[in-house]
């Protein structure tokens, strides 16, 4: 947070402004689509009628400049891990990561040569989520559990 | 109370809004700005080249005979507003700055500038 | 250019134009056409003429360690006049062959496929380079001697100066 970070002890202004920035950080959080695989249709269908996202306040950005959090949905392979890190890198602060599916947690069905065994080789990951595809109840699962990791984020306070 | 006081009252809250917010802002938020941040974004892959090429004039041409129009319009205003009191003089006057504009428009008319292709 | 609504026109007019040197047979549904490999760029370009296979839909290497003819290439040829597919197979022993993109433009993607999962060349291929793989990667994983779990990262190849490297 800038200057006033972490700079303040606890007292009903710093909890007050902590509560207010964590809520709109975790009522607006903008993934970056990365849907390489068969997980990306689950996630479109979590993304649909059903398992509505956008009543989280879940918009999916198709630029990393404009998001909060990377759900990287599908297999990722040695030539497509140098893009995966440039684009977690142009993502502004403050950003997490949902590795979704088995491919990207730990390189799923696929000890062979040519997949990254697992997407936290290459970008540090907030949330796993197993399954093959994950149903869309998990992705949501994780989306809710990132929020109440947000709620307890500490910005103004040490 | 001047008529003018609540124009002034509503442009000093749009003023005040919009610093408040963007102070707020560059307190607020986290700033680490690296290499690979600033980057141009291409998609993840390195990028080809330069964004900036050369384009076709007609943007250009569309663009200044907008503003040109545009002012136009913005001094029949208050012509418009003060159109009983300012009786046949006035309207004569400004039936010669639209000729003159006029004229102007016949002239990109028939060169071509109204066209796209 | 009659129309060849089925196989057996097809084997008269190609057992006429090459008699000894094409055979025939259908197993599990599919029509194959084995021929030697001096001629098949012949035997292709007849079938596409004469024939009425105007769409190349796959080459395919398969690689045979332990035999004389190491290769075996197959082309995938459909027609969609007639709607008939056949697949026209020869063995190579050399890991080269000639290159089908005068006949037909799929093949510059298809043969690059081939030339990059199981190694066979194609002379005469304008564009041939690694089309899947990286363009860093060494070896062809397809081939029947590349190891399944056979992992070289190439950590040193950095193309984006990003500092990722993978250890697993």
């Amino acid at each position: 947070m800038g200057v006033m970070e972490h700079k303040f002890s606890d007292n009903i202004l710093t909890t007050s402004v902590d509560g207010l920035v964590n809520w709109a950080r975790r009522s607006s959080l903008w993934p970056v689509t990365f849907g390489l695989a068969c997980c990306a249709i689950e996630m479109m269908a979590t993304g649909a009628a059903r398992y509505d996202l956008d009543r989280l306040g879940v918009i999916f950005r198709a630029t990393p400049r404009q998001s909060d959090v990377m759900i990287v949905a599908g297999t990722v392979t040695r030539k497509m891990a140098p893009v995966l890190r440039k684009v977690y890198n142009q993502m502004p602060e403050p950003k997490w990561v949902i590795a979704m599916g088995s491919c990207a947690t730990s390189g799923g069905i696929f000890d062979t040569y040519a997949t990254v065994q697992g997407v936290d080789e290459i970008v540090p990951v907030d949330f796993y989520i197993p399954g093959c595809p994950p149903r869309p109840e998990s992705l949501l699962d994780a989306i809710v559990a990132l929020q109440q990791q947000i709620k307890t984020e500490k910005i103004l306070r040490k | 109370m001047s008529p003018y006081l609540p124009i002034v009252i509503m442009l000093l809250a749009a003023a005040l809004i919009g610093i408040i917010s963007m102070v707020v802002g560059v307190l607020i938020r986290p700033s680490k700005p690296d290499a690979s941040k600033l980057s141009v974004y291409e998609c993840g892959m390195p990028e080809f080249s330069d964004a900036r090429k050369r384009y076709n004039v007609r943007f250009y041409v569309i663009a200044m005979l907008f503003v040109i129009f545009d002012v136009e319009i913005v001094f029949l205003f208050p012509w418009a507003v003060a159109f009983d009191k300012v009786g046949l003089l006035g309207l004569t006057s400004v039936f010669v700055f639209l000729i003159i504009l006029i004229v102007g428009y016949f002239y990109d008319w028939k060169k071509g500038v109204l066209e796209w292709e | 250019m009659g129309c060849d609504m089925n196989f057996e026109d097809i084997k008269k007019k190609v057992g006429a134009e090459f008699p000894e040197d094409v055979t025939f047979s259908e197993k599990h549904g599919c029509r194959f056409l084995d021929t030697k490999p001096y001629v098949f760029k012949k035997v292709l370009s007849f079938l596409k003429d004469e024939c009425d296979f105007e769409y190349l839909v796959d080459v395919v290497a398969a690689h045979w360690p332990k035999r004389k003819e190491k290769f075996d290439v197959i082309y995938n040829v459909f027609s969609i006049t007639n709607k008939i597919r056949v697949f026209v197979r020869l063995k190579i022993e050399a890991d080269s062959l000639e290159t089908v993109t005068d006949l037909w433009k799929s093949a510059l993607f298809l043969e690059r496929e081939q030339y990059d999962l199981v190694g066979v060349r194609f002379e005469g291929h304008p564009d041939l380079r690694r089309i899947l793989m990286p363009e860093y990667f060494e070896g062809n994983p397809l081939k029947k001697d590349y190891p399944l779990k056979g992992r070289k990262w190439f950590n040193e190849t950095d193309e984006q100066q990003l500092g990722i490297s993978f250890s697993k």
